[in-house]
């Protein structure tokens, strides 16, 4: 009870608060322009949070960034037709006929009411779950950490569309890079060649820069060229907004959705890209008029938005409690928490709880905050929806060198990143994506160490992984995880196609 | 150029695992005092063998089982990405050696250029934000960044 008071009054201050409404603004901002990622916005403003006064500030800015980039994908999905985000695939189906039709402002509307309502439900739950989880994890060895480290990596599968062996190749590339430098544990030296550049390694902030942030600014200022910066119409703002009978209307599809979205969260490796689907297709299946879906259903909206918001809160719902990832973006949180000191899993609440409140907290206020947010500036947020990207690209490019420098102040590290973009060039035309890499990176030291432990208390003994219970468990968890990932991505490549 | 992506990933990782397996006897030493623990190559085996076995699958599975994902690279709309990675080097290359500023005055331009902008106000807008990214690392932030020289 005490780390809840301490979160909740940690998290109760006003500079957390304009930290939070910046954040919002940014996450709406990288969220609604084509082009830009939610992933995208966490890792620009990653560098700066060093100089945040807590670590929970940090997690909570980068979680308001999160929050907004989630709504502000509707923003372009319904005026542009074009998702900001991939969480908003479904919000185009019935988003942008709702915008030809002129109920522009109606579709933003639910959109904002839907994603409220989506994430307050889940940060609710998380609240409500996250400390009894970690009380039934508390007594995890070493052993079990291996295990949840083994789960974490199964989330590879779940982001590696329909060839599961260049996800595997991609997580094998990242924990290979981990291993470049010294060895934590012997003091031995890997695959550093006799130079001072690998001596150290290459840490994860300017891996994810080069891999992510400075990728994408690659290929998108690539197409900007090759398109000679063509653009789409984007449909006007009306004045008639949503009624309260309306409103009404659209909760059970809130409440639908937000339920299915929830148990997906909690679940490694799915994310907000399968949920909108699944969730569409089921309020769409209850519906009193199915027939209006695909022509601008308002519960179409409804549904699509709350599932991608409601995402958000259950998603760091194994990565607070379990220290894994529940998604491509948890991913980079993950690697955030690691960067701030916080070590999420099953001591965190523990050993960090006021820490981990204050962001579960943080969490809930910002899923308020953002519905009046979205109230005073989604029109002014549209209005950038157009900008063109040879504005952008420049300063993003500069903010993604600034932040490698700054991370370390290391000079190796920005040039072992130049290495690194030019293989996530090479990795983009072999069809290989980047987020198994980054989470192979993330999950590598916990991995390492924590196998290292169990071999040190059980004398070598490979099969303790298989003898102890809960290991064992996991790992029986990760098998059929990994087993349904494989038929999810089957089915979704077959949505896709749709 | 039609790239198979399977059979080339499977052949480039390939050859990069038994390269580096290879190289592991020389490039990590045994520690000199046993602590008890795993030899700190057995990681570094494990990953470069999965790497190995993955790449081979991926191998079977274009040969053999004719699944392939086919990507086309044509020079004539990649060098747009590839001229913007290259500026981006530049970029690092000018900022490692003569600092954060000289790289956006020198480096942004030439970026501006290549994406097509003319307009002389765009391109002091984009030197005045890079420059205001400088000082926001540094007054606002207390990140320290070479501003001219290396």
């Amino acid at each position: 009870m005490e780390a809840i008071m301490s979160g909740l009054f940690e998290v109760l201050s006003l500079y957390n608060f304009v930290i939070m409404l910046l954040s919002i603004i940014l996450g709406m901002i990288v969220g609604c322009i084509p082009g830009l990622t939610v992933t995208l916005g966490i890792i620009l403003l990653l560098p700066l949070t060093y100089s945040f006064s807590s670590p929970s500030t940090a997690i909570i800015a980068l979680l308001s960034v999160y929050v907004g980039g989630m709504y502000g994908g509707s923003i372009s999905a319904i005026l542009l037709n074009t998702p900001g985000t991939n969480a908003a695939i479904a919000t185009t189906f019935d988003g942008y006929p709702l915008a030809k039709k002129g109920k522009v402002k109606k579709a933003l509307d639910v959109s904002l009411f839907a994603s409220v309502i989506g994430g307050l439900i889940a940060s609710v739950i998380l609240l409500f779950t996250s400390g009894l989880i970690s009380k039934m994890v508390s007594n995890f060895t070493s052993t079990e950490y291996f295990a949840l480290a083994v789960l974490g990596l199964s989330l590879i599968i779940g982001v590696s569309g329909d060839n599961i062996f260049k996800g595997i190749i991609g997580g094998l590339l990242g924990l290979f890079i981990s291993i470049i430098g010294l060895d934590s544990v012997t003091g031995v030296s890997r695959f550093s060649f006799n130079t001072m550049l690998l001596y150290e390694g290459l840490s994860i902030m300017p891996a994810m820069i080069a891999l992510i942030a400075l990728t994408q600014v690659m290929i998108k200022a690539g197409e900007f060229i090759n398109t000679k910066g063509a653009q789409n119409d984007v449909s006007k703002i009306d004045k008639e907004g949503i009624t309260n009978e309306e409103r009404k209307s659209i909760i059970p599809a809130i409440l639908r959705a937000t339920g299915i979205s929830s148990l997906i969260g909690t679940m490694p490796g799915v994310g907000g890209g399968v949920a909108q689907f699944l969730c569409y297709n089921e309020v769409k299946r209850v519906s009193k008029h199915p027939e209006e879906f695909g022509k601008g259903s308002l519960e179409g909206v409804a549904a699509a938005e709350a599932s991608n918001n409601a995402i958000v809160g259950t998603a760091m719902i194994p990565l607070l409690t379990l220290g894994i990832p529940g998604d491509g973006v948890t991913a980079i949180l993950l690697g955030a928490f690691i960067l701030h000191g916080i070590i999420p899993g099953p001591t965190m609440f523990t050993k960090q709880g006021a820490t981990a409140y204050a962001i579960i907290f943080g969490l809930l206020i910002v899923n308020i905050l953002l519905y009046f947010m979205g109230l005073i500036f989604t029109k002014q947020v549209a209005k950038i929806v157009q900008v063109r990207y040879s504005y952008l690209g420049p300063l993003i490019m500069t903010f993604c060198f600034a932040g490698a420098f700054a991370a370390n102040g290391s000079v190796y590290e920005v040039i072992l990143m130049m290495g690194v973009l030019v293989i996530s060039y090479i990795l983009s035309k072999l069809d290989i994506s980047v987020i198994p890499i980054m989470l192979g990176m993330i999950l590598a030291p916990i991995m390492e160490q924590n196998f290292v432990n169990s071999m040190i208390i059980y004398d070598g003994d490979i099969m303790i992984f298989f003898k102890r219970p809960i290991s064992l468990v996991i790992l029986i968890l990760t098998a059929i995880l990994v087993w349904s990932f494989m038929k999810v991505n089957k089915k979704v490549a077959g949505m896709n196609k749709m | 150029m039609n790239i198979r992506t399977n059979l080339l990933s499977g052949i480039i990782f390939g050859i990069f695992s038994i390269i580096f397996i290879l190289l592991v006897p020389s490039q990590i030493a045994v520690p000199a005092f046993d602590n008890g623990g795993p030899s700190p190559r057995i990681i570094p085996y494990m990953v470069l063998g999965g790497t190995l076995i993955s790449s081979v699958a991926l191998i079977i599975q274009s040969l053999v089982f004719k699944k392939e994902r086919i990507i086309i690279f044509d020079f004539k709309f990649d060098k747009a990405a590839l001229t913007i990675l290259g500026i981006m080097i530049l970029f690092g290359a000018v900022m490692l050696n003569f600092g954060f500023i000289t790289s956006v005055v020198i480096v942004l331009p030439m970026m501006l250029f290549v994406l097509g902008e003319r307009k002389p106000f765009i391109y002091g807008f984009t030197i005045l934000g890079g420059i205001g990214v400088y000082y926001l690392f540094i007054e606002v932030f207390n990140i320290s960044l070479p501003a001219f020289g290396g």
